[in-house]
């Protein structure tokens, strides 16, 4: 049975005011605390697992210049991920997707620059960088998705994928100063493959809890 | 920065400053609504309501269903205005937003028929005529139904709910080009006559292809 006009407009208008949602004031707080509890969490995984006294074997300057590398690339990804553009939408989806594939190759071009300029310490095939970095990807992964829950109405998929990388690229951030290695192999299997499982891991969440739900 | 914004959406609605007006009025409503303003709601309701109505119902025959698609898409407006960033065009959020609804609801309970329409023939000076062109009002929307859904889409929006080409573009999450050339075939597939086509489809081919 279709309703009026006026009874459809009063119906859906008293379901709105019968249902809470935050203000964007309201909105902001609630993700500054989520994001802030979030890096306390991965700031205390960094510190469990020995913190920047495990990369020791690696010149200080080094190391900072892998961070900073590193900063710069999750900005960008951040912004290109989370960003709305124009759009309340959401960004587009080619660039949801070159986030989400370049995120990897540019971690792994930031790690092999330093390759050879200094004498590593020891090797690792990289599966503990790996599991730091699944780890710590994964809270923040959690964050970004409670604060963009339902969130997006054209390609959830892509989104999560996105959202992944940038969380993995985040938590990279850490591991990087926590690890002393930058060779090739190491680079690849222990910091740029887990950008890569995390953003696939991004693509079931984004499917799941990024997208907007009917009831 | 917000006047930034809008400039670079105003000069293609150039066409239909009104319709630019009442769109930038619907987004000023939405973000006093997000700021707390309970009552800005009304306006983006009144100024929405009529168009995505339309839109769900051009997929959604079931009244009932298609009016509950419309509160969904309302009530997510509403629980997501802590998101909306003060400029941006709320439209193409909403249409995307019924979009995705309408998508899922046909998934879930295949409620997808062609629309019939009320409207009247009266005009027709002779029944034949009328009927004619009933039958060819029939067949096009039975044509537009069968379109592929990205190039449905970017047809149903632009032509039929008119939105501009960047709104479209950002209600489907693409780019402006990419719904111009899915605008571009839509037309082409609708503009050819299915028995040219069924004609086509019969000759021999030319050349050497096998």
């Amino acid at each position: 049975m279709s309703a009026g006009p006026d009874e459809l407009r009063a119906r859906i208008l008293a379901a709105v005011s019968a249902a809470p949602a935050p203000t964007r004031d309201q909105h902001r707080v609630r993700a500054a605390a989520i994001y802030a509890a979030a890096a306390v969490a991965m700031a205390a995984l960094f510190l469990l697992a020995g913190g920047v006294s495990h990369s020791e074997g690696r010149p200080a300057w080094v190391t900072g210049g892998i961070v900073a590398g590193e900063a710069v690339i999750a900005l960008v990804v951040t912004w290109m991920a989370l960003g709305r553009g124009r759009s309340m939408a959401g960004r587009a989806l080619w660039i949801r997707v070159m986030t989400a594939t370049a995120a990897p190759v540019a971690v792994f071009a930031n790690l092999v620059a330093w390759s050879g300029s200094y004498v590593e310490p020891y090797a690792r095939a990289g599966l503990r960088c790996m599991m730091f970095t699944t780890a710590l990807a994964s809270v923040m992964l959690l964050a970004i998705t409670l604060v963009r829950r339902r969130t997006d109405a054209t390609h959830p998929s892509a989104f999560g994928s996105a959202v992944g990388a940038v969380s993995a690229v985040w938590a990279g951030l850490g591991v990087d100063a926590w690890c002393p290695l930058t060779n090739p192999g190491h680079a690849l299997v222990g910091h740029a493959l887990p950008v890569v499982i995390v953003a696939l891991a991004g693509m079931l969440v984004g499917r799941r809890f990024l997208s907007f739900a009917t009831k | 920065m917000e006047q930034e914004r809008r400039s670079t959406v105003a000069p293609e609605r150039a066409h239909a400053p009104h319709v630019a007006r009442a769109d930038d009025a619907i987004s000023a409503a939405m973000d006093r609504y997000a700021l707390g303003d309970q009552a800005a709601f009304a306006i983006v309701y009144d100024g929405l309501a009529a168009r995505l109505l339309g839109f769900i119902r051009h997929r959604i025959r079931d009244s009932a269903v298609a009016e509950e698609i419309l509160q969904q898409t309302f009530l997510q407006l509403h629980a997501n205005r802590g998101h909306y960033v003060t400029g941006l065009d709320v439209v193409p959020w909403a249409f995307a937003i019924a979009r995705h609804l309408v998508i899922d609801t046909l998934r879930k309970g295949d409620r997808e028929v062609l629309v019939e329409t009320d409207e009247p023939v009266s005009q027709a000076p002779h029944p034949d005529e009328a009927l004619a062109l009933r039958q060819s009002a029939a067949e096009l929307r039975r044509r537009i139904h069968e379109l592929p859904e990205l190039q449905r889409s970017a047809f149903e929006l632009v032509r039929l709910q008119g939105l501009t080409l960047a709104q479209a573009a950002q209600s489907l999450g693409t780019t402006v080009t990419a719904v111009k050339l899915r605008l571009h075939r839509a037309t082409e597939t609708l503009r050819l006559d299915p028995r040219d086509t069924d004609e086509q489809r019969m000759e021999p081919p030319q050349g050497g292809s096998r």
